[in-house]
């Protein structure tokens, strides 16, 4: 007797042959005492679910009584034979079996519904004895006979396992699928359904698979084939996840039931096997029951194996949180690899996996902050964690994303000094690189990337790597450098990724030396043969603007046109670009054609330049003096974006509104009469009807219009009072950051976070830098800062108007830190440009004096008051300091009589009295008088002792 | 065989445990009105004598017993009147209340689904024994569960509650404790208590985050949160419903999935509401009907896509 057989007789239960024994030992009357004997022995052994000494039995008996009479009686036989057959079958003697079954089948040949259950064993033994041709035959017997469907799709579902060991994959599913169209009980009918998933994965048939997912019953799968279903899901969901199909293997996953809980369902499962053989204890053994059997053997046995395999619910989870992270849904992943983080029961491996990839999801959520702070975690929670560079490599580029390049910067030195070995090495030498070309050290930079090609030169960053020291050239305004190095490694790359890219750069480099020929030539080869590269669009309308440049009109219109309006914000440049070469050449209708396209573009609702458009629309009608039109557009634009934060163009479209308001009220007599107080009537509506952006908008606007308006500071304070932060459009975030700012107000900080967070690509984050700037001046006391600021104003947005004011405020910074030749040469650089005339050159002398004051230079600073108080009276405030200053400094070089000249020159001036503290001024006048009478008296005293 | 008489106070012709007689006599007006036939039966074998068995080997038969303070007062038959028994509990030795064919009964209603017929029977049950409950076996307590859910399903949150209260002091079993929170936490939620609502949600899954349950938790921590306008903390707590209740199980993924969408739309993360949505769809999961207060807010939701082009 093997092992398996022992076991296979063991675990079976006996209930089933209990029931058969019950019916046939009824009726069997045998002659011979000694037969009898030996039959109830064999039934006691059946009884006592001993089957191997029952088959035993049975053989002796055959053996001994073979050709008795009493023994061969017909009736006996009949009744005999199904029970010995039955136990070599479970005694796993399967030729004795099928010998028995055969010759059932042959006395019952006249009664095909008694043939069933034979021809089924028969199947069985041939299946056993790995004769899958005539397994499937017979079942193929019984499914065609059989009276009950269940019978019937029992059958089909163990000719499809024969079929698919036949390597007949489509004609066991074929089977399989009749068999679910069957009447059937939900139990079979999961089986048969999750049968067919899982030889559609072992055929690597994924679409049918993904098919039959869809159709299948969730509920009655687990219910009933708890174990097989969710080995089969994970299989699937984990061929999806290589394949890259992670949204449908997550909704696997997310299906799969923990270890756990399938256990729980495979008890309960058993039990409902279990329920429906004790239902059917006294009825004649059948296929159901056999089957039913199989179903409790084989969750017995996956129920015993899962308990000695390790608990697989931990791999589930993180598989689950890796397939939200591709499948972009950050949050969901930061919750689960969070709280799996944290739960002690799953393995530190698990854990420290889970929190890794927690910073993973939180870097792709931008939430920086939370995933330096979690890296820092992870770090002291795991330090000698293989993962430990990884994560120090995402916390540097998380840094490198919210354009802290230094921070970043210092731990890709120390990853690059630590881990000489690292594979990553050559990545990290590169990130620093262009952690360095981004703080524009490009020595530096260029320094890394040097070293970053030695690791490897052929590798496939190696193409990037010399792109990004190309461009480090251009970036630093050596255009030739970079040109030559672009050329060779366009000639190097030509079947690299990057190579679309490098041409883009490559005309770049061109057009900036205004070599526009050449630009032409390779832009033209980027829009014709790269046409769903991600550049094309912006090729294109680089390539407009060169044509727009060279006066080649029709071709720059012909390249805009290019765009498609999914290509992002090139489609909007281009058709703006379009716009103002309609302008330029007076065609006002298909100017007009062009935006009310625009306007009824599908998602025109969603479009950013909608206002702007309806502000040219109207534009182009006021060309025509069809003024009722104009009108009508400015004040749809109003009305539909003048309270979204995010439209752009409403200042424009005020102003126009004010040229046309008389106009517009021709036919309104209730109209109020003039503009101001029409938008005075507006503002006070917004407040009171809570249209927080149009109310802040009004505001703003109102206190441009009014230039002497002193009440300007008091209405963006009101702004500041009345309208949160994301509520606000750019240019009064600007606006109102820089008065609070100004004043060196703390608040001022949150504007500009916003600003610069969700306008990443506005003019107004000038404000935002020069804000700054300022804060960082006046409050922090860092002029360094203040000076990086300020770098970045003039690098990210040199037209904003601020720029005066970010140019004075660099030389005060630049004096501050006594660096005077710098700030010297950038004070000529404002003297010396004519957009700044006025009042800011009058500040620019200012700034000169105290140079030259700081500087030890007093009568240079004389100098420079001295322009001032000459050239710049219309400014009595800045005269008055300019008199004083020079005043002063004359009494430090005791020339009184200057001095006493500067202050009687003050005081002749009425303007400039009143910014004098009088008392001051007097006893100043009073003292500098003293000291020259008391000079002159010396002067005398000593002429007169004179000889 | 009577208890001795440090033990005993006796009290003629006054009437016993209110609850009790009130219950047992034909005037007491029970929210579910049972046959008469069905009824008379229940409440004769309610009705039946309580026996007690006191550690001294004493036996008392009251037909009136009540609980007060560690004081077991038993009503008992006499001639012409009645007597009354004080006995402190730790005397008691044992104590058999009738009733067992009425829990059968009960339970038999539970599993054929007759909801009403269930509640009737459990309310006549639950007179007769609640004051006694804390002398009684756990499980005497736990089938008093089912009758805080169905009087909770009959709309009256408030009384479920109350009977939540009287049997949560006797369920000691973890998985009891649990079907007893899930009860108080939906009445808590239908009577507004936000501040329990979200204690008891926060421990309900700080104690079961790695077990599979149906979500409610959750849902209700994150309505709570939702109808307080705290949107960031409604959709993060969604969310942990979404992600850490599996499919099969999830009764109330489909709320928490209405939650996170309706609060992502409150945050402006438009794109991410309609992505919420569209996995909805995607599973075929309904968005909480009537009478669900959610059940409103797909309208406002599907408007606020639609004007940004996202439907």
């Amino acid at each position: 007797m093997t092992l398996v057989a022992h076991w296979h007789a063991l675990y079976r239960p006996h209930i089933w042959l209990r029931g058969i024994l019950t019916l046939f030992l009824l009726g069997v009357h045998t002659s011979a005492q000694t037969l009898e004997n030996q039959i109830d022995q064999a039934f006691e052994f059946l009884k006592q679910g001993e089957i191997l000494s029952a088959h035993q039995q049975f053989t002796q008996m055959d053996a001994d009584y073979g050709m008795s009479e009493a023994y061969q009686k017909k009736e006996l036989q009949d009744q005999l034979r199904p029970i010995i057959a039955h136990t070599a079958y479970f005694a796993q003697d399967f030729p004795v079996a099928l010998d028995l079954y055969q010759k059932w089948i042959q006395t019952e040949k006249n009664n095909p519904p008694a043939l069933i259950l034979p021809q089924f064993q028969l199947a069985r033994c041939y299946q056993a004895l790995q004769d899958s041709e005539k397994a499937c035959q017979h079942y193929q017997m019984v499914d065609a006979h059989a009276r009950d469907p269940n019978d019937a799709a029992i059958a089909k579902l163990y000719h499809a396992k024969q079929l698919h060991g036949l390597k007949k994959y489509k004609d066991a599913q074929h089977l399989l699928q009749q068999a679910l169209k069957e009447p059937i009980t939900s139990a079979l009918h999961s089986a048969i359904e999750v049968y067919a998933l899982k030889i559609s994965l072992m055929e690597e048939d994924l679409g049918h698979a993904q098919d039959l997912i869809a159709e299948i019953d969730w509920h009655a799968s687990i219910q009933y084939a708890p174990q097989e279903f969710t080995s089969t899901l994970i299989t699937l969901a984990d061929e999806l996840y290589q394949r890259g199909h992670f949204a449908a293997a997550l909704e696997c996953y997310r299906s799969v039931l923990p270890q756990q809980e399938l256990r729980k369902k495979i008890n309960q499962a058993i039990l409902h096997s279990s329920q429906q053989m004790k239902a059917a204890r006294h009825s004649n053994y059948s296929i159901q029951l056999q089957y039913a059997q199989e179903q409790i053997d084989f969750l017995s046995a996956a129920r015993q194996s899962l308990s000695s395999e390790p608990d697989y619910s931990a791999s589930l989870y993180l598989k689950m949180g890796q397939c939200w992270l591709l499948t972009s849904r950050h949050q969901e992943a930061a919750i689960l690899f969070s709280q799996l983080s944290a739960a002690n029961f799953f393995s530190s491996e698990v854990r420290s996996q889970a929190h890794y990839r927690w910073v993973l999801a939180l870097i792709e959520g931008q939430q920086w902050d939370q995933a330096k702070a979690c890296a820092q975690d992870f770090m002291r929670a795991y330090p000698a964690h293989p993962l430990q560079p990884e994560l120090r490599y995402l916390v540097a580029q998380s840094l490198e994303r919210q354009n802290k390049f230094q921070a970043a910067i210092e731990i890709l030195e120390s990853l690059i000094k630590n881990y000489p070995d690292h594979a990553h090495q050559q990545r990290w030498q590169f990130s620093c690189g262009y952690n360095y070309t981004r703080l524009e050290s490009f020595e530096s930079a260029r320094a890394f990337y040097r070293s970053a090609l030695l690791v490897d030169p052929e590798s496939a960053l190696s193409i990037k790597i010399r792109l990004w020291q190309a461009l480090s050239y251009d970036f630093a305004g050596d255009h030739a450098t970079s040109q030559t190095m672009l050329e060779q490694l366009q000639a190097a790359a030509r079947s690299a990724p990057l190579y679309p890219e490098i041409l883009f750069r490559l005309a770049n480099v061109y057009y900036a030396q205004k070599a526009y020929l050449k630009a032409q030539t390779v832009l033209s080869d980027v829009c014709d043969q790269f046409t769903q590269h991600a550049r094309n669009p912006q090729a294109r309308v680089l390539l407009g603007d060169i044509y727009g440049i060279r006066g080649q009109l029709e071709k720059a219109l012909a390249s805009y046109r290019g765009i498609d309006p999914q290509q992002g914000s090139s489609f909007e440049y281009a058709l703006f670009q379009t716009v103002k070469i309609y302008k330029m050449t007076d065609q006002l209708t298909p100017m007009r054609q062009l935006l009310e396209h625009y306007l009824t573009l599908p998602d025109a609702a969603n479009r950013p330049r909608v206002s702007e458009a309806l502000y040219w629309l109207g534009w182009s009608y006021a060309q025509t003096e069809d003024h009722a039109k104009a009108v009508k557009h400015f004040e749809d634009a109003l009305n539909r974006f003048d309270n979204d934060p995010t439209a752009q163009a409403i200042d424009a479209i005020l102003n126009a509104y004010q040229s046309y308001y008389p106009q517009s009220i021709q036919h309104r007599p209730e109209a109020p009469k003039d503009f101001i107080r029409w938008l005075d009537i507006r503002i006070q509506l917004a407040l009171q009807e809570g249209h927080l952006t149009r109310y802040a908008r009004l505001q703003n606007f109102r206190t441009q219009i009014a230039t002497a308006d002193t009440t300007r500071d008091a209405r963006l304070l009101l702004v500041h009072k009345n309208v949160p932060v994301e509520r606000q459009p750019p240019n009064t975030l600007g606006s109102v950051g820089l008065s609070l700012a100004k004043r060196g107000y703390r608040s001022a900080q949150k504007y500009f976070d916003y600003l610069l967070e969700n306008y990443a690509t506005s003019p107004e984050r000038g404000a935002a830098y020069y804000g700054q700037a300022l804060l960082a001046h006046t409050r922090k006391q860092d002029p360094q800062l203040a000076l990086l600021q300020l770098k970045l104003f003039f690098r990210e947005t040199p037209l904003h108007d601020c720029l005066a004011e970010a140019y004075l405020l660099e030389a005060e910074l630049l004096i501050h830190i006594e660096d005077f030749e710098l700030a010297r040469n950038k004070l000529k650089t404002i003297l010396a440009d004519k957009r700044f005339r006025g009042k800011n050159h009058a500040l620019a002398l200012q700034q000169c004096a105290v140079l030259e004051t700081q500087a030890g230079q007093p009568k240079r600073a004389i100098a420079y008051w001295q322009r001032i108080y000459t050239l710049y009276r219309s400014h009595p405030e800045l005269v008055a300091e300019a008199y004083w200053k020079s005043f002063l400094l004359f009494c430090e070089l005791e020339d009184y009589i200057a001095a006493e000249a500067s202050l009687v020159e003050m005081q002749s001036d009425i303007r400039i009295s009143e910014y004098c503290q009088k008392a001051e001024f007097e006893a100043s006048l009073k003292k500098v008088r003293i000291k020259i009478q008391d000079r002159q008296a010396f002067s005398s005293a000593a002429a007169a002792r004179m000889p | 065989m009577k208890p001795t008489a440090t033990i005993r106070s006796l009290f003629i012709g006054i009437a016993c445990s209110l609850l009790i007689s009130q219950a047992a006599s034909s005037d007491f007006n029970f929210e579910v009105a049972l046959e008469t036939d069905v009824h008379e039966i229940i409440m004769a074998e309610l009705s039946k004598p309580i026996l007690i068995r006191l550690k001294n080997g004493a036996y008392i038969i009251g037909h009136s017993v009540k609980l007060e303070d560690q004081k077991l007062l038993v009503g008992t038959s006499s001639e012409g009147g009645e007597a009354r028994f004080t006995f402190d509990i730790h005397q008691l030795k044992h104590i058999k209340v009738p009733g067992k064919s009425v829990q059968k009964q009960a339970l038999q209603a539970l599993q054929s689904q007759d909801t009403l017929l269930a509640r009737g029977i459990l309310e006549r049950l639950y007179y007769q024994r609640v004051n006694l409950l804390p002398l009684l076996s756990e499980a005497e307590s736990q089938l008093f569960i089912a009758y805080a859910e169905l009087v909770f399903a009959a709309n009256d949150a408030a009384a479920a509650l109350g009977i939540c209260q009287k049997i949560q002091a006797q369920l000691n079993k973890k998985l009891w404790q649990r079907q007893l929170q899930l009860v108080i936490l939906q009445c808590y939620d239908q009577l507004q208590l936000d501040q329990k609502s979200i204690s008891l949600s926060q421990e309900f899954i700080t104690a079961n985050r790695w077990q599979q349950h149906d979500g409610l938790a959750y849902y209700v921590l994150a309505k709570t949160y939702y109808t307080q306008e705290a949107y960031q903390s409604s959709l993060a707590t969604a969310l942990e419903g979404i992600v850490l209740d599996t499919r099969p199980f999830g009764s109330y993924l489909n709320a928490c999935y209405a939650l996170a969408a309706l609060s992502a739309l409150k945050l402006k993360q438009l794109e991410y509401a309609h992505c919420l949505y569209s996995d909805m769809q995607k599973s075929s999961l309904e968005w909480p009907p009537s009478p669900n207060p959610l059940a409103e807010s797909e309208k406002t939701l599907l408007q606020q896509l639609s004007e940004y082009g996202l439907q």
